[in-house]
């Protein structure tokens, strides 16, 4: 009797623990990466052009990470197409921009038309988050690459659009405004996990019925994910076509989704700091191995296999395990294994 | 006009062969791991390219190159059932479509190394244009039949779609499950294979073509509700003549589109009716 109400008592104060915890891991794992950071934009000014182009490049990847890291760890949904909400983004951004409608405006615009394509396609998104997410996602890519391809007219076709104007016409803007846009999202995901909506997605990942149960909305909860990664994606691809001044249909193909997609689960699904440390690495990889570019498909598809059966946690769940054994202690932000409950 | 209504449903039909084909190695890998295998399209080209390289490079005589490159292919199946997908098969279905993933990006990569960037056709096995078509369409039928009545009649059929439908009640009523997902692998991947050697002069094979064939495949298996050969003949068969009509009728740069828009619709009513 005595026994079993102690069972009772620490299963749910471990709940409540566990819950706190959990709205706290974005946080915990987030200052220091917010510090990092907000230092990270005063490099373009001591670098030269390369390192400014390096930062550019990464800063935009970051960020189209970030909003996957948030629907793959938080919400539980494998979407395989990030660079088809990437694609529609940069072409409305250089549409609405070479149309005359000022820059910033014409961002905005092309954040609201990647979220309305992501709430177009997210019934056959939300049904099955595993494998009808990742199939609908794929097949996204390919029909945002097929129209824009086909539609010569008015998006240039295969050969793509030229002077595409820039976002601020301000000299090392390119590189300044992802990093901005990267922390103020990573602001952003840190503060709305801890809301009730949060917690409630989180809870749909964990235990769909139970949550279900609870009163949850559970598709509700994806939905509103996928529109929350397809707008991260959309600002991020408006921002490549404004820095590049150049889009065409090949900047957006399956293996850039793909790419992604390794940075996200390699560096930590659902883990802040995750996209960070996974798309620095699937960056300079190529270059630290020295391989060529050819090898870039071949190392990824390797990369997303050893990762997914021999570390779940990614990056950041061995540099924690790792801080925990130097330590000798829990630290206090313990990355889940995985994105999945056993 | 009648004439080109005509030529577009034989194209849709030849199309729609490879599409059922597909579709046929989706239904199968799909009872061994209940969810879809989206390195099926790469066992495809895989298996072509191999064919073509025996023929082309090392010089064996077609006839023989072909059952080399069917066992290639079951090859294939089996490696990556047993690298790729027995590790994590406990694992909840996210993971292993994540797995299959990899696994397809892998071959992909090793495609794209080993055969360039360039597409290939390799030698037909019929002469003429008519003989290969029909060869095609006589094969997807063949195999749709041949695979109807393996998994309703034989024994390992039922055991395999018995797996499909509950692992661990097939596992106590004494089916060796790593078994029959072997099996599925190991068929998948031959079934592929020696598809690509009969329609690969009809598709050409290049190292990026397994998605948009992969994603086709899958739009058969789901018209066909995943469960019966003959259904997923008749889906890969429509979504053939849908896409030709539309290439015919309306333009053939929106092909893609038009199928690819088809799909994201039938995958708004793919199960999960009651799950949340």
């Amino acid at each position: 009797m005595n026994g079993r109400r102690d069972v009772g008592v620490t299963a749910a104060s471990a709940l409540r623990v566990r819950a706190w915890g959990a709205a706290r891991a974005w946080g915990a794992a987030g200052t220091p990466s917010i510090l990092l950071l907000l230092a990270l934009p005063v490099l373009p000014a001591l670098g030269g052009r390369y390192a400014q182009g390096v930062l550019t490049d990464l800063g935009q990847l970051v960020l189209a990470a970030l909003g996957l890291s948030f629907l793959k760890g938080r919400a539980g949904v494998l979407c395989l197409g990030q660079s088809g909400f990437l694609a529609v983004g940069a072409y409305a951004y250089a549409l609405c921009a070479g149309c005359g409608v000022p820059p910033l405006l014409a961002a905005a615009i092309a954040v609201a038309a990647s979220g309305a394509v992501a709430l177009a396609i997210s019934p056959a998104v939300v049904k099955n988050p595993t494998d009808g997410a990742a199939l609908a996602t794929l097949a996204l890519v390919v029909v945002v690459q097929s129209l824009v391809t086909g539609l010569r007219g008015v998006t240039g076709g295969a050969s793509g659009m030229r002077n595409v104007p820039p976002l601020l016409a301000v000299p090392g803007a390119a590189a300044f405004l992802p990093w901005a846009a990267v922390v103020a999202g990573m602001l952003f995901l840190r503060w709305f996990s801890a809301t009730a909506t949060g917690r409630a997605i989180r809870a749909g990942r964990d235990d769909p019925r139970a949550a279900a149960r609870c009163g949850v909305n559970v598709r509700a909860g994806r939905r509103l994910a996928l529109v929350i990664c397809a707008m991260f994606g959309g600002l991020a691809g408006a921002m490549t076509g404004a820095s590049f001044g150049f889009i065409s249909p090949d900047m957006f193909d399956i293996a850039l989704a793909i790419a992604l997609l390794v940075m996200v689960v390699g560096g930590g699904e659902g883990v802040l700091a995750g996209p960070l440390l996974g798309a620095a690495f699937i960056y300079f990889l190529p270059d630290i191995v020295r391989a060529s570019r050819d090898f870039q498909t071949l190392l990824n598809g390797a990369l997303l296999l050893l990762v997914t059966q021999y570390c779940p946690g990614g990056m950041a769940g061995m540099l924690s395990a790792a801080a925990r054994r130097v330590l000798g202690r829990r630290t206090r932000s313990a990355p889940e294994k995985g994105g999945w409950s056993p | 006009m009648a004439g080109l209504l005509t030529s577009a449903a034989l194209g849709g039909l030849l199309a729609g062969s490879v599409f059922a084909l597909v579709g046929l190695g989706v239904l199968l890998s799909a009872t061994a791991i209940r969810t879809v295998n989206l390195a099926v399209g790469e066992f495809y080209v895989l298996g072509g390219l191999m064919f073509f390289s025996l023929v082309a490079a090392a010089g064996v005589p077609p006839l023989l190159a072909a059952p080399l490159a069917v066992a290639a292919g079951a090859g294939c199946g089996l490696l990556v059932e047993r690298c790729a997908i027995r590790p994590v098969r406990l694992q909840p279905p996210g993971t292993i479509v994540l797995v299959t993933t990899a696994a397809a990006w892998m071959l992909r990569g090793t495609a794209q190394l080993a055969w360039g960037r360039d597409p290939v056709a390799p030698p037909a096995l019929a002469g003429g244009q008519w003989a290969q078509a029909a060869l095609v369409i006589g094969w997807a039928i063949a195999a749709t039949v041949a695979l109807e009545a393996w998994l309703s009649r034989s024994h390992p059929g039922r055991a395999l779609r018995a797996t499909a439908d509950d692992p661990r009640a097939a596992a106590g009523a004494g089916v060796d499950t790593t078994g029959a997902a072997r099996l599925a692998f190991a068929l998948t991947g031959a079934l592929l294979a020696s598809s690509a050697v009969i329609a690969g002069p009809v598709t050409f094979l290049s190292y990026d073509g397994g998605v948009g064939l992969l994603l086709r495949g899958i739009g058969a298996a789901l018209i066909g509700g995943m469960r019966r050969p003959l259904l997923v003949y008749l889906g890969g068969v429509a979504i053939g003549l849908v896409e030709s009509m539309s290439a015919a009728l309306w333009s053939s740069l929106y092909k893609d589109a038009v199928t690819f828009c088809l799909l994201l619709v039938v995958l708004c009513f793919w199960r999960g009716g009651d799950e949340p």
